[in-house]
């Protein structure tokens, strides 16, 4: 592998800007390596090695002229994209049949900020269809591999994103979370991925799934590079109501900052009966290391926690329902040939574009939001999630951060989840109460299984926290490797 | 109504059709996993009231009164029709 692809990004920016090497090269190292093995691992939809370098080498002459300085964010770093997040005539599918031909007349805020900031897009990424998914087997085109067991899933829904960077095809990507996707794919690819508050970073762009759960965030290899990622995403977008007009910070500016005294939650109901015991093991080594650095490490409660994958698969379905029903053959997508009449053209459309998943929770969506089920299921999980918020805001208000696993389980094999819709849902169990309370939380790795599959660190924290769990997550991961 | 048929008539509601050949197996899944919703059940939620979103603090991402930045151009959004003409979406005909 070329050298420049083992630089951490501070490295690689260090470096370009200071014009020892062009962003052309910095292309054309990463897809040299991404074209070596991309064949095994799958983790790109669009790779296009004449556009990113028709790009890298604008950047470059930007980077002559001045345009591009040491206050740009990511001046010539690559960063992929997962396909659910549009760009501007760039094929962008959400891993779908129905979208397979959509080439979007617009970029997604974030796409325009990291060009703005001097990144190269650096291709689209394999995604389970419409972010549906927590191992990239649901994408309409072909399953993404884990790059560190290429028998394994990468996780999902952001697969693609997390194999990218993991197999360094690219040293970060953009990916999307609305119950765990950029963590899970994180902890299982042995990868840092964080889900911003909701609110930090605009959805503009982002093709909705559920929209008050959905946010895009940052994968990178370490803890600094994702942090570097964040600063170029996160801010207020007049395009997108939810964006919040707080304003956003250096997020690499705590990265030193002494974590002593922080008081870490960890919920003991979390170790209990289906936690992998290497992952158990793996996590409280990691508890016990920020122990050593002076954490305070305090047991919490969350009571309704054994409740949010129930809460969190009715109200994405309902969301997801409502927002999937523009899918119709009409405006932009797939429009089935096999037709009468209006009725059935939407209905063919519809059931031939879209994947079994998919029509798994437009259909339990439809149902929980249907006459007569409305109170009982929908009406109800509204209640569980404030509960479960609650509960959030309790815990902080004795302790900063709670720490445990991102996942139950490693990686497991392909094929081994798809016959039990239902067992897939339960791997989402650590990460889906964050996107019910819209608080931030974030992936990395601790350890390995025996086996060697990467295990992930799951920190949470309250809304707009994310400088304050970054630092601890540097911290970590500077301990972590000393060993 | 046998659950086969809950599943004919929701999938209905949402335009789509489930394969004949799909169908049992669509039903055991959609059983399992609204049996497991049955849980929430257990959960005392009197005088909780519903949140359906995730903001910090939603009064604060109100739009404002302002003008929106420019638009895409028309001809590039129906670039992306399946069928159009004049610059409108064609869908097959509603009226006799």
């Amino acid at each position: 592998m070329n050298s420049i692809c083992n630089l951490t990004v501070r490295e690689l920016k260090e470096v370009i800007l200071a014009k020892e090497i062009s962003a052309r090269e910095t292309a054309e190292a990463f897809l040299q390596n991404a074209e070596s093995r991309e064949s095994e691992i799958h983790s790109f939809l669009t790779l296009d090695r004449d556009q990113i370098l028709a790009d890298a080498d604008r950047i470059d002459a930007d980077i002559k002229q001045g345009n591009l300085t040491e206050t740009s964010c990511l001046p010539g770093i690559p960063v992929a994209v997962k396909d659910n997040i549009v760009t501007r005539g760039t094929l962008t599918t959400c891993g779908s049949k129905i979208l397979g031909n959509w080439v979007p007349p617009y970029d997604a805020t974030v796409v325009e900020l990291l060009k703005k900031e001097g990144a190269l897009v650096f291709g689209k990424c394999n995604c389970d269809e419409f972010a549906m998914g927590s191992s990239t087997e649901n994408s309409a085109f072909f399953p993404t591999r884990n790059p560190r067991d290429t028998d394994r899933v990468p996780g999902g829904s952001s697969g693609g994103s997390a194999a990218a960077v993991a197999a360094c095809f690219s040293p970060l990507s953009l990916g999307s979370d609305t119950g765990g996707s950029i963590r899970q794919p994180a902890a299982f690819c042995g990868v840092t991925g964080l889900k911003p508050t909701y609110g930090l970073v605009s959805r503009y762009g982002l093709v909705a799934f559920g929209s008050s759960l959905d946010q895009i965030g940052p994968l990178g290899r370490t803890v600094e590079d994702t942090a570097l990622l964040l600063n170029a995403i996160s801010g207020h977008d007049t395009r997108d109501s939810t964006s919040s007009k707080r304003g956003c910070e250096d997020y690499t500016g705590q990265l030193d900052r002494e974590i002593k005294g922080t008081r870490i939650g960890v919920p003991p109901s979390w170790f209990a009966s289906g936690l992998d015991p290497e992952i158990a093991g793996s996590v409280r080594n990691a508890l016990e290391k920020l122990a050593s650095l002076g954490c305070d490490i305090v047991d919490i409660d969350l009571p309704h926690s054994e409740y949010a994958i129930e809460t969190y698969y009715i109200i994405a379905p309902a969301e997801a329902s409502s927002n999937l029903a523009r899918f119709d053959g009409v405006k932009y997508g797939f429009r089935s040939d096999d037709h009468d009449d209006l009725d059935s053209m939407y209905r063919n459309t519809r059931t031939q574009g879209f994947g079994d998943e998919v029509k798994r929770r437009i259909l339990i969506g439809t149902y929980v939001l249907s006459s007569g089920y409305y109170d009982a299921y929908f009406l109800k999980a509204g209640k569980v999630r404030n509960l479960i918020r609650r509960d959030y805001l309790e815990a902080f208000k004795k302790v900063d951060l709670i720490a445990g696993p991102t996942t139950p389980t490693p990686p497991f094999k392909l094929g081994e989840k798809t016959a039990s819709p239902l067992e897939m849902y339960l791997s989402d169990i650590y990460t889906v109460g964050a996107n019910l309370a819209g608080i931030p939380a974030m992936s990395m790795p601790c350890g390995k299984t025996g086996g060697g599959l990467p295990i992930g660190f799951h920190l949470q924290g309250p809304h707009f926290s994310e400088a304050r769990m970054l630092s601890v997550a540097g911290a970590l991961q500077k301990s972590l490797q000393s060993d | 109504m046998s659950r086969e048929e809950e599943v004919i008539r929701i999938a209905k509601l949402a335009k789509l059709d489930i394969e004949q050949e799909k169908l049992d197996q669509v039903a055991v899944n959609f059983a399992e996993i609204l049996e497991h919703f049955k849980r929430l059940g257990d959960v005392d939620t009197d005088g909780v009231e519903p949140v359906y979103h995730a903001s910090p603090d939603p009064g604060d991402s109100m739009s404002e009164d302002s003008a929106s930045p420019p638009s895409i151009r028309l001809e590039e959004i129906v670039e992306n029709a399946p069928q159009s003409r004049d610059n409108q979406f064609r869908v097959p005909k509603v009226i006799e």
